[in-house]
């Protein structure tokens, strides 16, 4: 099966769920390849956890087979819904994890994060390790603030959609994507001072 | 455009949410501004660094979700099982015995059927009812009478029927048995004086059985 990060276009998207609606499984695949990297890396990137990130995102596509007729393709587009469906999983399965709404919004584990990686500072030079970097960084933000960084820089939503998929307002998108932005300067500011050089050679 | 501003929505530049006018002249100043595009760059920076991340593909996922796909699919229904349940879908083992019991009980009621619907012909010879004349002339004479007996499930039903018997004077009485089945049942002496003798028990007539007669006419019944 051939996966891609193409976005179908409003009508192929309708067609294919009015499809699914019928049992067509031709069209079901279609979606699924088109979407899985998608959302599966949505998820993922919110719950750091493979055999997790690979329940939810089932579980969104149940969803899908299930509720096709849940999708208004004139009110959002096949990838909102889907990672609308998968946010609110995701944050059932945090809100679980967490055993408690008190401090869900303000969790943030950049202490702990600091403690852990200080020992091993050869370890940030290999591209692997900093991608496990960047991955803690981004799993020590608190949720909120996780989700519109992951929806904005991985599945490249436009601060609309995302404040359709997260159900808050733009001006709340916006604030929490800029706080999550300068956490994430901050914790990963030793790999970007190269480029503010860049900018004073400019001038 | 001074740099507050600019500063403001430089998130905007980069994530592609700014145009026009007020997208240009934020680019504007960040032309002559290094303070601002020093911000810029470390956004976009930040941007690049974190696309960098990999996440393991999944392994399983494309497995269980397909296999979902196919368990939650109906079955297709024939569509002469559809004309007879609709849109329910029956298991085949409930579906197989209601067939059976379906043609066993078309069977037996066929059975039935035919074993009430079958008429009577009594040749001869007889005579039924008190509406059939006695017979009267010596000389042989056929005559057909249709007799209608009334249709009461499993009940027996007597008709006193004369036949000439002229050689046996002493007639015995035959109770019809309760399990009899559209016998005829000879008996009955009523009449053995005069050389007849009666009864025929019929039982399950039904539907609207009827029988046929023939009536042989021999002697008047007072020469006997």
């Amino acid at each position: 099966m051939e996966f891609s990060n193409t976005e179908l276009n409003p009508n192929e998207q309708q067609n294919l769920v009015e499809k699914i609606k019928r049992g067509d499984e031709t069209a079901f695949s279609e979606i699924y390849r088109s979407y899985r990297d998608r959302v599966y890396g949505f998820v993922y990137r919110m719950t750091i956890n493979q055999a997790t990130a690979e329940d939810i995102t089932h579980e969104v596509f149940i969803f899908l087979i299930e509720n096709p007729g849940r999708f208004q393709a004139g009110r959002s587009s096949l990838l909102t819904f889907l990672c609308g469906v998968a946010r609110n999983l995701v944050m059932n399965h945090l809100r679980r994890k967490f055993n408690s709404d008190v401090g869900f919004d303000e969790f943030e584990n950049f202490d702990a994060l600091e403690d852990e990686t200080k020992g091993n500072p050869l370890a940030d030079l290999l591209n692997q390790e900093l991608a496990e970097r960047i991955e803690t960084c981004i799993a020590a933000l608190p949720p909120l603030q996780r989700e519109v960084i992951v929806l904005r820089e991985y599945q490249e939503l436009s601060y609309e959609e995302i404040a359709k998929v997260t159900e808050a307002e733009l001006s709340a998108v916006k604030a929490r994507l800029h706080r999550a932005r300068q956490a994430l300067a901050k914790q990963l500011s030793a790999y970007i001072t190269t480029s503010r050089e860049k900018c004073y050679e400019l001038h | 455009m001074n740099c507050i501003e600019t500063r403001k929505n430089i998130e905007s530049l980069i994530d592609g949410e700014l145009d026009g006018a007020f997208k240009e002249s934020i680019e504007r100043h960040l032309l002559i501004c290094a303070s601002c595009c020093e911000v810029k760059q470390e956004m976009s920076s930040l941007s690049s660094l974190l696309r960098t991340s990999r996440i393991p593909s999944p392994s399983e996922l494309d497995r269980r979700v397909i296999e979902s796909f196919r368990s939650r699919q109906k079955p297709a229904v024939a569509w002469w099982r559809g004309l007879i349940f609709g849109g329910f879908v029956m298991p085949k083992p409930v579906f197989a015995m209601l067939l059976i019991l379906a043609v066993a009980g078309a069977w037996l009621a066929f059975q039935i059927g035919k074993l009430n619907s079958t008429t009577i012909s009594i040749i001869s010879p007889s005579v039924a009812s008190n509406e059939i004349p006695v017979p009267t002339s010596s000389e042989p004479k056929i005559q057909t009478v249709v007799v209608e007996v009334p249709v009461i499930k499993e009940k027996i039903i007597t008709r006193t029927i004369y036949v000439r018997e002229p050689k046996i004077n002493k007639t015995e009485k035959v109770k019809a048995p309760a399990d009899s089945k559209l016998d005829i049942l000879p008996s009955v002496n009523s009449v053995a004086e005069n050389g007849y003798f009666t009864a025929v028990n019929l039982k399950g007539f039904e539907p609207a059985a009827e029988m046929s007669a023939k009536i042989i006419k021999e002697e008047k019944k007072d020469e006997e």
